[in-house]
């Protein structure tokens, strides 16, 4: 007994960031208690958290396994939690405001932010399917309730609603398969997993394989690949905005994290029973994707059928698999968190209380009213359609430079071509803020934090994207760590 | 490493365009209208004045890239920021730098509204093209091929005519579509090279050694798939039959200078990419496909030459003009021979030249009049005199007139054609009878016949009155390279010498020796020795 616990006490190192986080939440939760209507104060505490986690992130040993194998720290996990930390930030610097703006409580919606963000830790670090559906359901249900946080919105209700259902559905799917698979094979670790599993006998083998199946479409749920996706577009409508943005890029991020743990290592040496319906799922998430974009007339919807197509592009980085294919996936995680939070914060400044700024119709005339704001947002399409000299450019560049490497041409020509038919929806709103009517006059000013957020997204976006090498470097140090 | 100015001139050359945009978006107020076009003039003016030592500095005596600079990018992928020219190239850029401040100084008064904004994208869009033409690198052209959409697509969107949107995102959509397949090919080709030869490097001279490995070595479907995917990607840009249909109307929606522009570069930027990476890095599989190239070439000739005679829209015409002028410089780069290749790069400069005068001369009297219906003209020689010689001049020298440019250019190419095959030369002669014919049918409609009594109204207002004195300086420097290139083209063809026979041979490896022996045998003393000058003195 003692010896257990000696054992998990040498491992408690590993988990620093995630206790700071844990401790971190708690605190702004109780912050309801003292700090009532102090948003600012709440806010100031969840950053500092964040921060805090952020300096004891890097200092955790990486190459490590810790708590009997459940948990794994390497390189691949740390690039996963910077993305998620950084999200975390720029959400927290954009829903400020926001939240004082319509009178909602800062306090557990923060809190309910750092709970989410230790799941997803939990995610990147998982290496077992226990690990991971615990820490998966941690950053779920938090989602869920910042997604039905505007209580008083129907809209908001019925998001969360319909989120949650497929949600747990989804999760069932998941906790299903895995029951599956450790009947089959005994194990639910993702190492000794990828050892085990081409090894079964063949009527065993047909449970694994449906294991393999539910696991496919949980996590095809959870990253909103087509035919999984239809609760995205209107979670992501109904939901607040800045939890739009912070659930379009993070829980995105934790979800491939755990895909690629899963299906790259744990199932890897049976990639070729998946990988074909991998690939006609992601080319049919790209194809209606990126053509449903283009009906919509909610730039929340479009941005969220846009992120549909964006999971679609990531997932030929789980199909081709290869070192360089998760690298560039890490790559476009944080160009996509980069130009999609930096559009969601735009779309957050010029909304009003009565739902005006949503329609891509309320940015016409923009480019009149305020040049620099559409300037940046011009930025962010581009980079989002994946035109040169943004990030997004480079992300789309990698990603699929690794997968011609390994060989899926049909992918990436399918890719390419839906990724052209995506400039026409980003431009319909550039067309909106330069071409179109102009309305009448309306200022917009912003507050710090939104001067903050809108700085450091467009900076990263344009600066990564004339000059990647340091971005390139630090993932490619990182992961082979 | 060879750069004998011992600065880094193309880089200036390209980015004082931007320089000059930042500049101008950072210290000027939109109100400051006159200052912001002459500023812009200014700029464009000294851009122009600095690629000028570029033809006096470069040495003709080689095909190797001059004037290089290369600096690391990304090194993990092997990016450079690596920057050259040879002759093909270096026609291109002060056909560019020219065409740069031409288009600026013909705005002065057709822009009126958002003046600022339109000023500093196309300056942007000068570096952007400009880029293409001097990467040395195959990301760092890709950069700036896709870069340059950007600027047009606002210049067709913000200040273009009626249609201008449907005009702008189909001018965008087309050729995205096109690059992107081209960044496929482009991205097999690296993968392939690192393959073979163990290093990452996006360096376009690499890959033209490789050539000939790629030729041997690599799968037949690898080979026709990669050269299909660079042949849409370019054509499209030409554009060459069927991918043209974007250009009407762009072309048509397209202020004035924007159509200079598009006509005068960026359909240039096409017909480069055969020339610099198509035919030298994937020979054989071209030769696979040449006849259909080709026959796309010839069909692009006589059907422009058709569409473009039965137009009412004077822009509409030259727009269709342009297509039929496009195929014959596909023709001439896909006869593979020196006097074809030439003829092409040539042609590919008049082209520039005439029809991107001809887009000024339609934008001179849209400007005074407003319509460019050709049935509102007629009789214009009487009242606008200096205007009909130009007009006259650029007409003539649009169909290839002897003495002007385009002839030069259409010679060279069909004598090419003829040497390959001389079936093609022969049809592609009707697209030179049919050019004659709906330019000079243009000109009779516009120019003579009765001059209507609304006109000579307009006329005494001083409405339609005749070129001031910025037009005429402006068309100056057009009517001289239409005289220059007319009458002594023979720097032009010594410029083109070196580069243009490397390149046959990159193609054709025994072309210049089987060449040698036809005419050894035929005791003839050669004509086509190694350049293409020489049949024209």
């Amino acid at each position: 007994m003692s010896d257990i616990l000696t054992r998990i006490a040498a491992d408690t190192p590993l988990i620093l960031p995630e206790i700071i986080l844990v401790i971190g939440a708690t605190v702004v939760l109780f912050g309801a208690f003292f700090a009532r209507r102090n948003t600012r104060l709440i806010a100031a505490l969840t950053l500092v958290t964040l921060v805090a986690a952020a300096i004891a992130l890097f200092g955790v040993p990486l190459g490590k396994t810790g708590f009997f194998g459940l948990y794994r720290s390497d390189g691949f996990s740390l690039l996963f939690k910077v993305i998620v930390l950084w999200v975390g930030i720029l959400v927290v610097f954009i829903s400020m405001d926001y939240l004082e703006a319509r009178g909602y409580e800062a306090a557990e919606f923060f809190a309910l932010l750092l709970y989410s963000i230790v799941g997803m830790f939990f995610m990147a670090s998982a290496n077992d399917l226990l690990t991971i559906f615990i820490s998966l359901e941690l950053m779920a249900i938090s989602v869920y309730v910042m997604v039905g946080y505007f209580k008083d919105n129907e809209l908001s209700n019925e998001a969360s609603f319909k989120y949650f259902i497929l949600g747990a559905f989804s999760s069932g799917f998941f906790i299903f398969g895995a029951s599956l698979i450790y009947g089959a094979v005994g194990t639910t670790r993702i190492d000794l997993l990828a050892d085990k599993i081409p090894f079964l006998s063949g009527g065993i083998g047909v449970f694994a394989t449906i294991g393999v199946l539910f696991m496919l479409v949980a996590l095809g749920f959870k990253t909103a690949l087509f035919p999984f996706h239809q609760w995205a577009p209107d979670a992501y409508e109904g939901a607040p905005t800045p939890v739009t943005a912070f659930m379009s890029v993070a829980p995105k991020a934790a979800a491939f994290a755990i895909f690629l743990r899963v299906f790259v290592y744990a199932f890897g040496n049976v990639r070729y029973d998946w990988v074909p319906i991998l690939s006609v799922i992601a080319i049919m998430t790209m194809i209606w994707g990126n053509f449903t974009a283009i009906r919509q007339e909610n730039i929340k919807r479009m941005l969220a059928y846009s992120s549909i197509a964006h999971a679609g592009y990531m997932s030929l980085g789980i199909i081709a698999g290869t070192p360089m294919a998760i690298k560039s996936m890490i790559l476009y995680l944080v160009a996509y968190s980069f130009m999609n939070i930096g559009a969601f914060a735009i779309v957050i400044i010029l909304s009003r209380k009565d739902g005006y700024g949503e329609k891509i119709n309320d940015f016409n005339g923009l480019a009149h009213t305020n040049p620099l704001l559409a300037a940046i947002m011009l930025v962010f399409m581009l980079s989002l359609a994946g035109i040169p000299p943004t990030i997004g450019f480079f992300g789309k560049f990698y990603l699929f430079g690794a997968a011609i490497n390994s060989g899926l041409y049909l992918l990436v020509t399918v890719a390419l071509a839906t990724s052209v038919a995506s400039l026409y929806y980003y431009f319909r709103v550039v067309k909106a803020m330069y071409l179109g009517d102009m309305p009448a006059k309306r200022t917009v000013s912003l507050t710090l934090s939104e001067k903050v957020t809108v700085f450091l997204t467009a900076f990263g976006t344009l600066v990564v994207g004339i000059y990647p090498t340091p971005l390139f470097e630090f993932i490619k140090t990182t992961f082979l760590r | 490493m060879n750069n004998v100015l011992g600065f880094p001139i193309l880089t200036l050359v390209t980015f004082l365009p931007t320089l000059g945009a930042v500049l101008i978006a950072l210290f000027l107020k939109k109100e400051q209208s006159k200052a912001i076009k002459y500023s812009a003039f200014a700029v464009a003016f000294i851009d122009f004045l600095v690629s000028v030592p570029l033809w006096f500095y470069y040495s003709p005596g080689t095909w190797k890239m001059q004037f290089q600079e290369a600096h690391d990018w990304i090194p993990s992928l092997g990016v450079k920021y690596a920057v050259g020219i040879d002759g093909i190239s270096l026609l291109l850029i002060l056909l560019t730098t020219l065409l740069g401040f031409i288009a600026i100084l013909s705005s002065f008064k057709a822009i009126k509204e958002r003046e600022k904004e339109y000023y500093v994208l196309l300056l942007l869009l000068q570096t952007g093209m400009m880029g293409v033409f001097v990467a040395e690198d195959f990301f760092l052209f890709y950069v700036f091929w896709e870069v340059m959409l950007v600027p047009m697509y606002f210049l067709i969107g913000v200040w273009g005519g009626p249609r201008k949107l449907y005009a702008a995102i189909k001018f965008f959509l087309y050729t995205l579509a096109g690059s992107v397949l081209m960044l496929v090919a482009i991205l097999a080709l690296y993968f392939y090279n690192h393959q073979v030869t163990g290093v990452w490097t996006f360096n376009i001279q690499a890959y033209h050694q490789l050539a000939p490995y790629i030729a041997a070595n690599a799968g037949k479907t690898f080979q026709y798939l990669i050269t299909l995917a660079f042949f849409i990607g370019f054509a499209i840009k030409v554009p060459m039959f069927p991918f043209h249909t974007w250009l009407p109307d762009a072309h048509v929606e397209a202020p004035t200078a924007g159509s200079v522009i598009l006509a005068g570069v960026l359909l240039k930027m096409g017909t480069y990419g055969f020339i610099r990476f198509l035919l030298p890095i994937l020979p054989d599989a071209t030769k696979v496909f040449l006849p259909y190239f080709v026959f796309l070439a010839i069909v692009g000739i006589i059907y422009g030459a058709l569409v473009a005679l039965v137009q009412k829209d004077m822009k509409k015409l030259v727009a269709y003009s342009s297509v039929s002028h496009l195929g014959l410089c596909m023709l001439g780069v896909f006869a593979l021979n020196p006097n074809g290749i030439n003829g092409a790069i040539i042609q590919m400069i008049n082209h520039g030249v005439s029809t991107g005068a001809l887009f000024l001369i339609v934008g001179i009297v849209y400007e005074r009049k407003h319509t460019r219906m050709i049935s509102e003209y007629g009789g214009l020689s009487k009242i606008m005199p200096i205007y009909a010689v130009i007009f006259m001049l650029m007409t003539l020298s649009s169909i290839g007139l002897p003495g002007l440019n385009g002839f030069i250019g259409e010679f060279t190419i069909l004598a090419g054609a003829f040497q390959a095959k001389p079936i093609w030369a022969i049809i592609a002669t009707s697209g030179m009878v049919l050019g004659a014919a709906y330019m000079l049918w243009l000109y009779q409609r516009v120019m003579f016949n009765k001059v209507s009594d609304e006109n000579v109204e307009l006329n005494k207002k001083g409405i339609l009155s005749d070129l001031n004195g910025r037009e005429i300086a402006y068309f100056m420097p057009l009517v001289i390279a239409a005289f220059w290139i007319g009458l002594y083209p023979k720097p032009f063809f010594k410029i083109l010498e070196k580069p243009v026979n490397h390149l046959v041979e990159q193609v054709q490896p025994d072309f210049f020796k089987r060449e040698q022996v036809k005419f050894d045998l035929n005791k003839v003393k050669p004509v086509v020795h190694e350049g293409g000058e020489e049949e024209h003195e």
